[in-house]
Order: C-alpha cells, then structure tokens, then sequence
C-alpha cells in the first residue's frame, strides 16, 4: 500500500519527471557556478600562442618537476596506502574511528594548514625534523622529497578510501578461503586480494595522482618555491600569475586537460550510473 | 517532534542565517575604503589601523597581495579606492582605468639581509648567500622585491644560489623567522615586525640615497571620480594623507623621506 502510495505521488506531481522548479532551479545554478569559471578559463586562454608558452624553459622545467612528485607521491601511496587499506578494512583495531578519521583529516584540512603541520613537525627546528637534521643531516624543507611528502600527505587519503571500500564491499570469505589453501595470509593478499581489486587500485592511484599533480598550499608552505627543484605546475601558474598571466593560463589550461583526462580514464568508477 | 520536523527546521534555520549574512557582509563592505597594498605593508598596517582608530576613522578594508597580482585584479575589474605597489613603473598599466598617480607620500623601502635567530650559519654579508652549504630564500625575480634582490646581487657581483625564490615577501621572512632559512633578503619593514636577526652590510646601507640599489621606489595612485579627474590633487591626496599616515609607516621601518 505505502510503496504504491509513493509511486503515486511522484507521478502525480510533475508528470512523471519528478523534477519540481524548487529543486531544478538551484541545481542549475550549481552546474553554472562549476561550469562558468572554466569557461572563463578557456575563453581567455591564449590559444595561438599555447604550445609556445607551454614550451618555455621554466613551464618544462615545472613539468618535470610535476611529474616527478605526482609519480612518486602516486608510488607512495601505493606502497604504504595498499598495506594501511587493508589494515582498516580487516584488523580490528582499538580506536579504529579515530584513526580512520586521522587518515582521512587531509582530505578536509586546509592545505596552507598541512604545509605548516608539516613544517613544524619535519621542518629544520621542527619536532622530527631537528633530529632528521642533527643525526643524519636530512632537512627536508626546500627539496624535491620534501614536495613529495607534501604531495604525499594530501593524495593518501583519496587512495586508501578508494581501497578500503572496495576491500570491505568485497568481503573477507575469499581472502580467508584462500589463506587457508594458499601459504598464508599474505600470499592470499598478493595472490587473491590484491587481483580482485586491481580496479579500485588504480582508481585510487588516479585519483591520488590528480591531487598530487594539483597540489599546491601545502607544497609552498613546507617546500618553497624553486625553478627545477621543488616549483611544480601549480607553483609556477600561481608566479606566473604575478608577470606573465597569459603563461598562467596556458598551464591552467594543460592542467585543467589532464584532470579531464583522469575523470575519462575513471568514467567506468565515477560517471557511470 | 518528529525527526523530519527537526531536520526541516534546521533548514529554515540555516537559511535564515545564510540570508542575515549575506545581507550584513554587503552594507558593510560597501561603507568601507578598500586598500589594494603590496604585501610588505602587513609590516605596517596594525600600526595605521590603530592610528586611524585613535582619529576616529574607520578602518579600511586592507587586501595584501604581490604587487603584479594586484596590478592584475585591478585590470580585471577590481577598483579599491586606494592602490600601493612596490614599484611605481607598475602604476602606469592602471591608469586607463580611472586612477590618479599620487605624488605624496614617496614611500620607499629598502632591502635588509635577514637571518636565522641566532645567526647558526654564522653569515657576515650578502657574500654568503653564494655559499651552497647555506638554505638561503629571496623572492622570486617576478615580484618587485626579487627584483631588487637580483639587482643588488648583480650590482656586487654575487651570485645567488637560493634554496626558495618566493613570491610574497611576508612568506619569506616568515620561514627566516622560523628558522628553516639560514639567510634572505627581505624589506627592513618585514625583518622588524617579525623581529628578525639582521647583519649589517655597508653595501646595503642606503645612506639617503634614493637610487640605491637596494630600494624600492612605491607607488600609490587612487581611484578618481569623473570630477576628481580634472583636478584631482586636493580629493585624493586627502584620502592618502587620511589613511596612510606617515607616522607609523616611519615606525614600521618604510623611509618616506629617502625619495621624496
């Protein structure tokens, strides 16, 4: 009786759309507010002159920069976000909502706040970083590794949330079948798990890989700014934006392309229905 | 109450608040003189807005950012009432748009070598910042301090190897002041709010000199109104002289006598 109720109702409305203007309007609205800006981008860009900018010494130099960091910051992820993933999703843990809410706090933090965390934690004077510097003379600070931690500490999360859902929707019978008739548990990881969700895994690399490749508060505030060394994309469009904005946009441009790119290579995760 | 009343009223709630916001943040801005700045005017802007308060004057609505980025928000529509650049050639891209060079005050600052605390790498004039073993930070040739950063190290022949090259000179004397740069070269204003450890080198003292290398000339111009623009001297310069007083601009370390 409620279910046929309902149905009722929805038809009722709108005429089977069940789209009302109260809802419709500000959805609208919505896409216009994420749509236009990029418009403006695109109208604005310095199309003729694109390839030109986008060869010059310092944007190439950025882009090596770049993808140096979103690479390894994207293989960190997978060598210590794989192995954190599945310790959430199988091992229970005291506290366990609270260290998940840790592992997730980068996603919401504010990236000029991250930087400063990190730069009070690993910095030269910082809590870790005055022994790092002291016993083995590493500062981290002002160097391409430490755009790679900060790039690193904002992408991680997108990774293990990716692995962790796709390990619990998967469920423990196959992994424990396994590990019973393979060697072990973590043949049965590497072996079973590990294939079954080969899908998520590169969805969460990708994804992680896209917020490294955008990252930008926390990286000037921990690393700085130099040409070659720790300036990536972002950095460089956010100074080129001081003298040369036409550069500005050709980068803005490039970026805007690959993180387009990345969405189309997760349409089968993100855009299906 | 049932939970869908609740959640209903929270709605209503959030929407009420969402409108008296809104409606609260546009009468207030628009009363509001709007102040584009270059970024190392943070040295000196507690000191004018305590300064205006004493004189009963509202405080401006300060937005510091690097020079060039201002220069572009104004060409991009923004119009503050008042502009200050840390180079006054940046001005003349502006001046399509309705503003008015003004001549007083001639604020100029100058570049200071500014150092860890406690000085640890031991560093005794801008020599050092060529040492490889040094994190050394200037800011970056695209913004008017590194500019000038450049200038001196060519006018000396020193040849910088710097760690960071940063786009906002309050960042940089911020990360000297933490002590994860060994030496910088920052304004004088910056080093003495933050309070940062200097090391005197002759080469940069300025000795009255306005051309010196190691100053920047600023440049201020304000918004004119269709009938200010005919003669605009009396109005603007009223509204400069009213909200950046020379007195705690001198205290924060600006020199507005050197070019003037």
């Amino acid at each position: 009786m409620s279910r046929r109720l309902g149905a009722n109702r929805r038809l009722g409305a709108n005429g089977g759309l069940g789209a009302p203007l109260t809802l419709l309007v500000p959805a609208v609205i919505a896409v216009a507010l994420l749509v236009v800006p990029l418009v403006g981008l695109l109208q604005r860009a310095p199309w003729s002159s694109l390839w030109s900018r986008l060869s010059d010494d310092a944007v190439v130099e950025a882009m090596r920069v770049s993808l140096i960091v979103s690479f390894s910051a994207a293989g960190l992820c997978l060598v210590l976000g794989l192995p954190l993933a599945w310790v959430l999703a199988r091992v229970e843990l005291p506290f366990a909502r609270w260290i998940r809410a840790m592992v997730l706090l980068p996603m919401v933090l504010p990236p000029v706040v991250a930087g400063a965390a990190l730069l009070f934690a690993l910095g030269r004077r910082g809590l870790v970083g005055q022994w790092l510097d002291s016993w083995f003379g590493v500062t981290l600070p002002f160097t391409t590794a430490g755009t790679i931690l900060a790039a690193t500490f904002v992408a991680l999360p997108f990774f293990v949330v990716t692995v962790e859902s796709a390990l619990v929707a998967q469920g423990r019978d196959l992994e424990e079948a396994a590990a019973v008739n393979l060697a072990g548990p973590l043949s049965a990881f590497a072996t079973v798990t590990v294939p079954s969700i080969r899908g998520a895994i590169g969805a969460g690399l990708a994804l992680g890989w896209a917020r490294a490749l955008g990252e930008f508060g926390a990286t000037i505030t921990f690393a700085g700014s130099l040409g070659g060394r720790t300036r990536t994309l972002p950095l460089q469009t956010f100074l080129a934006l001081e003298s040369d904005p036409e550069s500005a946009l050709a980068i803005s441009v490039l970026l805007l392309a690959v993180s387009l790119g990345v969405l189309v290579a997760l349409r089968g995760r993100w855009l299906r229905r | 109450m049932t939970r869908a009343d609740t959640n209903h009223r929270g709605w209503q709630m959030a929407l009420v608040v969402l409108g008296v916001w809104m409606l609260s943040g546009c009468s207030s801005v628009s009363s509001e003189t709007l102040i584009f700045a270059a970024s190392s005017l943070a040295a000196a802007t507690d000191e004018i807005d305590t300064a205006l308060e004493t004189e009963g004057i509202d405080r401006p609505e300060w937005v510091l950012a690097g020079s060039s980025r201002l220069i572009a928000q104004i060409r991009d529509g923004a119009r503050p009432d008042i502009v200050v650049v840390a180079a006054a050639s940046q001005l003349l891209t502006i001046l399509d748009f309705g503003y008015v060079v003004v001549d007083e005050p001639q604020i100029a600052n100058r570049l200071v070598l500014a150092v860890a605390p406690g000085n640890p790498a031991n560093v005794t004039s801008i020599n050092d910042l060529s040492r490889e073993a040094l994190l050394v930070g200037v800011c970056a040739p695209e913004v008017p301090c590194g500019a000038t950063a450049l200038r001196v190290a060519n006018e000396f022949g020193v040849r910088l190897r710097p760690d960071t090259a940063e786009s906002n000179v309050r960042a940089l004397a911020h990360k000297l002041a933490k002590g994860e740069l060994d030496a910088g070269l920052v304004y004088a204003p910056d080093a003495r709010s933050l309070g940062l450890a200097t090391v005197a080198d002759p080469r940069l003292e300025t000795a009255g000199d306005c051309s010196h290398v190691a100053v920047s000339r600023y440049g201020i111009a304000v918004l004119a109104s269709e009938s200010d623009a005919v003669a605009p001297s009396a109005a603007v310069s009223v509204l400069v002289d009213r909200y950046l007083p020379s007195g705690p601009l001198t205290q924060a370390g600006f020199e507005l006598g050197l070019c003037s």
